[in-house]
């Protein structure tokens, strides 16, 4: 093995240690169940078909006070 | 995410008010890349929210579409440019609009979440008071 080679050692080990860990975090991430808290319905799709469907369970609830709430998963 | 823990204590503070939260998930970030797991939806546990995963981002666009109909009913001199993605925000609408082909104009938005809790406190409680006063 060259000098070289020995050089690049730790910096592969790393690369992979990096490329493993971001595919396990992946892994979870895709397969990780979702659950939404006791009481409340379960977490629905939203896509521009079925975008009434969100209307419908606003407009359902007229005689509430009602939050619309927009955030990102992580 | 960190707009849904910042939420839910204002609606522990109001158990028995009439209140409806919408939580719309959307993808923004790079590590957005699938639906929130549990421990993220639970974060708002509050039986009186539904929430939502819109990987397409739909009811953003359609936000930005409504708004573009007119900026100035939503309190905007210009229209909102292509690719505009609302997020982190917080609208607050009232007792008896209606959500029709265009989003309602809201009582109060704003953002980010975090940081604006009292804010959208003092709007749910306003509204309130507009929903007991009503007949």
């Amino acid at each position: 093995m060259s000098a070289r080679d020995s050089r690049l050692r730790p910096i592969f080990a790393v690369a992979g240690i990096v490329l493993v860990s971001g595919a396990l975090w992946i892994g979870w991430l895709m397969t990780s169940p979702r659950r939404v808290p006791a009481g409340q319905p379960a977490l629905a799709r939203l896509d521009a078909e079925s975008l009434p469907a969100l209307r419908d369970a606003f407009n359902a609830h007229t005689d509430a006070v009602r939050l619309l709430v927009l955030l990102s998963p992580t | 995410m960190r707009g849904a823990s910042a939420l839910q204590p204002l609606l522990d503070a109001l158990p028995d008010a009439n209140v409806r939260t919408f939580v719309v998930w959307e993808p923004v970030i790079w590590s957005d890349i699938a639906p929130p797991t549990s421990s993220v939806l639970a974060l708002l546990r509050d039986p009186r929210a539904a929430q939502y995963w819109d990987a397409k981002r739909s009811l953003s666009r359609d936000i930005v579409r409504s708004v573009n109909q007119d900026p100035r009913r939503y309190g905007f001199d210009e229209p909102l440019h292509e690719g505009f993605v609302v997020w982190d925000v917080v609208a607050v609408f009232e007792p008896g609009v209606v959500w029709g082909q265009d989003l309602p104009v809201p009582a109060f938005y704003d953002g980010p979440v975090m940081y604006r809790v009292d804010r959208i406190s003092q709007a749910v409680a306003t509204a309130g008071r507009l929903q007991e006063a009503a007949p």
